[in-house]
């Protein structure tokens, strides 16, 4: 959907521009004039791809906004939920027509040419904006908390505008909480060289982990992805941990350089990964992968749904409904609708595990727990990766048939393959040493020259090791 | 607060400074050997031009066209089937590429049916053109020596490849005037390898592509745009006889359309086709370097004999 088009992405010279212009910009102005500012450099942002994505912002920002302020002068509950229900109408209307409204049709057709009748709906030919998963998400987070009363309406609408736009984390995340937010937008502060080169520092690490990392690993796992049956086992086994890293790298770098963006800018977002491939067993995975939008379902759809309460099969139940509605927020497939329903399963059974034994850790163990979560997560991508089920059965089965190991590894050359193996070896050393000293930061500890001369190494293997490509974040598509 | 704002400014300006000269100086000495097969069409401008896919990048020499009287200073900037067929982006590039003041140089364009087809991707909105994106509607600067941007924006490759040596090819030249020499074996059934599976992809190609009105739109929108600038002449070079079988069998009326197309926008129009049977290639597709020394000393001498 991305290709064919510039945008200002992260991983872009056009990114290289824009930000350090409007960081600039930024800190020079005075305090009135930042927010509007801001507001402006993520119209450009989110519009350099297709200007009428613009249209369907300021629909969501319009209706959203309206609708708080309505909702605060009414007492009565019932009120207050008819509003709630314009916005959940708007924002959910939005993603039915631009993301399930052609998959429910083609599921239609299915069925009535099954059943010998016609369907005369017709499909629609429109792109899904980039990212209105997220931003539809991160609207109706703001309506909730207006709507439960645990944040105050926002009547300032550059504010509010800024809110759903801020444009480090508009199109992939974090999905922000507007108690989180919304005071950091009323308070700017002031330029701080500490905040800064922290903020850049996670930038950098953000940018080798999509760059260096995932972009290198998609040329392996595309070769075995995009050729679905062609190859025997041990390929596709190697084809399934590169885009286990793949994508933890390609997603993480992105909440990475969205956070270490914003907070150049003065605002702290909420971190959207802790190491996922340490948890011991599933249910830890989805405290530690896309937190932001985990919290999110446990907040206005487990909880609602009952939560813990009642007897442990209606929580079952309720786990099984957030994680294949989650699977379905991903992508309007069954494939994802199934990789939804398996990480269910998958959270049940850790759940159910951990309320007979509170006390093990995991059912077999610590690091037989990780590698055996870590192995489920990867072997569930495949029906993320893959395009169609028929698609996924032909990688399960070519993983029956084992025949000896290829070298260098599939889509890479030799060079490439070691240069992929180094800086594997790398994310790991430094994921597992965070793992260890989770809030500490070392880089603040070495003496100047030893930051000067990692910044400079980092930056040339920035130039020199990137391999062309300019993929989009795998996200940005939701 | 801003005296603390330009300081840290000014450290981050000396980082980034000592990286973009450490890139620079790296990339200069690295881009004075074989860089791939395009970069050397980048680096300065030209006045007359050798324009169309892969087939006359390789098949149409400058220095053998010169031997037989035609003017020197032409730049083969022929791309492939899927980076220059004509529509817009190459039409913008080559008026980056043309010397402005020029009024009489020699165009010499290519046209095999794909160059003017549609495939079963792209609509008759140009926005959805398989050219989009890839090096021609990539590049901004066509003429800069060396070329960073081509570097940096669209090398394939890692740029410690080039740094290192690896891009370095015994069997592959770019010449100055943009003269792709690929030098492959011919040895029979090497070559009789290179043709089947070279046939059968296009028999694959020709199946999801189809004639379009709007690409020959945009060729005699660039045939009106050159005629400002010199004598244009149309050629369809020989190939091997099963793939000119093949492209008869996609477009028959392929040579008709174009003679008229260079009729109606004062062209001219070669049509070396029928030349195939007996055109040595590659792989069944390319002509091999002494059959593209030989062509290209035949355009030499026809468009010296039809002035």
């Amino acid at each position: 959907m991305l290709a064919g088009y510039y945008h200002v992405l992260f991983n872009s010279y056009e990114f290289l521009i824009f930000f350090p212009l409007v960081a600039l910009l930024f800190w020079l102005l005075p305090q009135w004039a930042k927010t509007p500012w801001l507001l402006v450099a993520s119209c450009v942002f989110y519009g350099w791809l297709i200007p009428v994505y613009l249209t369907i912002m300021a629909v969501i920002i319009v209706v959203d906004y309206c609708v708080g302020l309505q909702m605060v002068k009414m007492e009565s509950p019932r009120a207050r939920r008819w509003f709630l229900g314009i916005s959940l109408a708007s924002n959910v209307g939005l993603l039915a027509v631009f993301k399930y409204y052609n998959f429910a049709n083609g599921n239609l057709t299915a069925l009535a040419d099954w059943m010998g009748w016609q369907n005369r709906l017709p499909f629609l030919e429109m792109a899904l904006p980039i990212g209105l998963s997220f931003h539809t998400f991160q609207a109706m987070s703001y309506i909730f908390e207006v709507y439960k009363k645990r944040c105050p309406v926002e009547r300032n609408f550059l504010r509010y505008a800024l809110y759903v736009m801020f444009f480090p984390q508009m199109v992939a995340g974090p999905i922000e909480r507007p108690q989180n937010v919304l005071p950091q937008l009323r308070h700017w502060l002031p330029f701080d060289q500490g905040r800064v080169v922290s903020g850049l520092r996670r930038i950098m690490w953000g940018l080798v982990k999509k760059v260096l990392i995932a972009d290198r690993l998609a040329l392996c796992a595309d070769t075995i992805f995009n050729h679905p049956g062609e190859q025997h086992g041990l390929v596709v086994l190697i084809g399934v941990y590169a885009f286990a890293l793949q994508i933890y790298c390609d997603f993480s770098g992105y909440s990475d350089i969205a956070v270490g963006t914003a907070r150049v800018l003065g605002v702290r977002l909420m971190e959207n990964f802790r190491r996922p491939y340490f948890a011991v067993d599933l249910r830890e995975f989805w405290q530690r992968w896309h937190i932001s939008l985990s919290t999110w379902f446990r907040d206005y759809l487990y909880i609602p749904l009952g939560g813990n309460r009642g007897g442990a099969w209606k929580v079952y139940r309720n786990l099984l409904i957030v994680f294949v509605i989650s699977g379905l927020w991903h992508g309007a497939a069954w494939t994802f609708i199934i990789w939804g329903a398996l990480h269910g399963l998958g959270v049940i059974f850790s759940t159910a595990w951990r309320k007979r034994f509170p006390a093990a850790v995991s059912f077999i163990g610590r690091w037989p727990g990780i590698l055996l979560t870590f192995h489920f997560v990867a072997v569930t991508w495949i029906f993320f990766r893959t395009q169609t089920l028929a698609d996924a059965g032909r990688i399960f089965a070519s993983l029956g048939q084992w025949k000896s190991m290829p070298w260098p590894l599939p889509g890479l050359d030799l060079p490439e393959t070691l240069v992929a193996i180094a800086l594997t070896l790398i994310l790991l050393f430094g994921d597992a040493l965070a793992e260890r000293r989770p809030d500490s930061d070392l880089m603040t500890k070495w003496p100047s020259g030893v930051r000067w001369a990692v910044y400079l190494l980092t930056g040339l293997a920035m130039i020199f090791l990137s391999p062309y490509s300019g993929k989009a974040f795998i996200y940005f598509q939701f | 607060m801003n005296c603390s704002v330009f300081h840290f400014l000014l450290k981050l300006l000396l980082l980034c400074g000592v990286l973009a000269a450490i890139t620079l100086v790296v990339l200069k000495r690295s881009s004075q050997e074989f860089v791939d097969l395009f970069y050397g069409k980048f680096l300065r401008p030209a006045p007359s031009l050798i324009l169309g896919s892969s087939r006359a990048a390789q098949g149409i020499d400058p220095s053998s066209m010169m031997e037989a009287g035609e003017n020197n200073s032409t730049l083969n900037f022929a791309f492939t089937n899927a980076n220059s067929p004509y529509g817009p982006v190459y039409l913008e590039a080559i008026r980056h590429k043309l010397s402005a003041a020029n009024k009489d140089a020699v165009f010499i364009l290519e046209v095999n049916p794909l160059l003017l087809s549609l495939n079963e991707k792209e609509k008759n909105d140009t926005d959805t053109w398989r050219e989009n994106d890839l090096t021609l509607d990539r590049q901004i600067t066509f003429n800069e020596e060396p070329n960073y941007e081509y570097l940096l924006r669209n090398y394939r490759q890692p740029l410690y490849k080039l740094a290192l040596g690896y891009a370095s090819s015994d069997f592959q030249t770019l010449h100055s005037n943009g003269w792709l020499e690929q030098r492959v074996s011919m040895e029979s059934k090497e070559v009789a390898k290179r043709k089947e599976r070279m046939l059968a992809s296009y028999r694959d190609v020709f199946k999801k592509h189809r004639p379009s009105p709007q690409r020959m739109e945009w060729l005699a929108k660039t045939v009106g745009f050159l005629k400002q600038h010199g004598r244009v002449v149309l050629v369809r070079i020989p190939t091997s006889g099963e793939m000119a079988d093949l492209e008869y069998a996609y477009w028959e009326d392929f040579s008709q359309d174009l003679q008229a197309l260079s009729q109606k926008h004062d062209a001219e129009y070669f049509d070396l086709i029928s030349q195939s049977d007996t055109a040595e290639t590659i792989d069944g597709h390319h002509l091999s370097i002494s059959a593209a020394k030989a062509l290209s000393k035949r355009l030499g001498a026809l468009l010296k004999s039809n002035p």
